[in-house]
């Protein structure tokens, strides 16, 4: 069962994820923020991270940067969740090394689609 | 609730509203805060993490809303998130104004969502003078109170 590692910082959002995500019977790790997933990410490996962008501590983007350095995390999914829509945001999240970008309002069904897609 | 939003989910449709609880509290909860922080704010020395703290309150619960379909809410925070946005870039200076602006939009903010959470209905209290003032100082313009 792929294992993903969502990252916000609101816990509602959080939620309606990880709701969303299990109920398509994938296993969920949360983490409250980038700093938090970092955290994560140095003792487990995920099949697929799913990310905000604001957040405190450490952003998406900053996360995805961060991760990108990491030998585990070299190709794995990096996917932001984000109410950023500016085609700037979306430049530095492709060149950050996300894989895709999903605007919020929260689309259960779009969401589902794109991880199906990208998860090996 | 008065507004239900369903959201379809791996081919089945869920109940948005099973959430809404935690929205409730974790709004109310950012709105609590961004008023702390406004208060505390020293408008000649504010720093990055203090304006990016403030903007990302704002901006949790206009993301919030707007999932939850809690349209006016989401409208208010999403002005007061574009006046946070320009204040955290630099691209305008703090002011008294616009921390009274502010607070005053948390307060309706607070208005609005206690409306959706006890489901109240009639004519919901209007913003748009709040929304023009907001814009109006984002804009870098000093907005006009009216006076009656």
């Amino acid at each position: 069962m792929p294992l993903i590692l969502a990252v916000d910082d609101s816990p509602s959002m959080r939620k309606m994820v990880s709701f969303t995500l299990a109920g398509a019977g994938y296993q969920v790790v949360e983490a409250v923020d980038g700093q938090d997933a970092y955290e994560k990410a140095q003792t487990q490996t995920f099949d697929l991270v799913l990310t905000d962008q604001n957040m405190p501590r450490l952003d998406g983007l900053g996360l995805t940067r961060k991760l990108r350095e990491h030998p585990n995390f070299k190709t794995t999914p990096i996917l932001m969740l984000t109410t950023e829509s500016s085609d700037l945001m979306k430049q530095a999240g492709r060149a950050a090394g996300a894989t895709g970008w999903l605007v919020k309002p929260f689309d259960p069904a779009r969401l589902l689609e794109v991880i199906k897609k990208v998860i090996k | 609730m008065t507004e239900g939003h369903q959201e379809s989910g791996g081919g089945d449709s869920f109940d948005l509203s099973q959430f809404y609880q935690i929205f409730f509290e974790e709004a109310g909860e950012n709105l609590d805060l961004m008023e702390q922080m406004l208060l505390n704010l020293n408008l000649e020395t504010a720093d990055d993490e203090e304006l990016n703290g403030i903007f990302r309150c704002a901006h949790s619960v206009k993301g919030g809303a707007a999932t939850f379909g809690f349209a006016d809410v989401a409208e208010l925070t999403h002005q007061m998130e574009s006046l946070l946005d320009k204040l955290r870039r630099h691209e305008l200076q703090p002011n008294p104004m616009m921390v009274d602006v502010l607070l005053e939009s948390a307060d309706a903010s607070r208005v609005l969502l206690a409306r959706h959470q006890t489901g109240e209905t009639g004519e919901p209290p209007s913003n748009a003078d709040l929304v023009r003032r907001i814009s109006e100082l984002a804009a870098g313009g000093t907005p006009v109170s009216p006076v009656w």
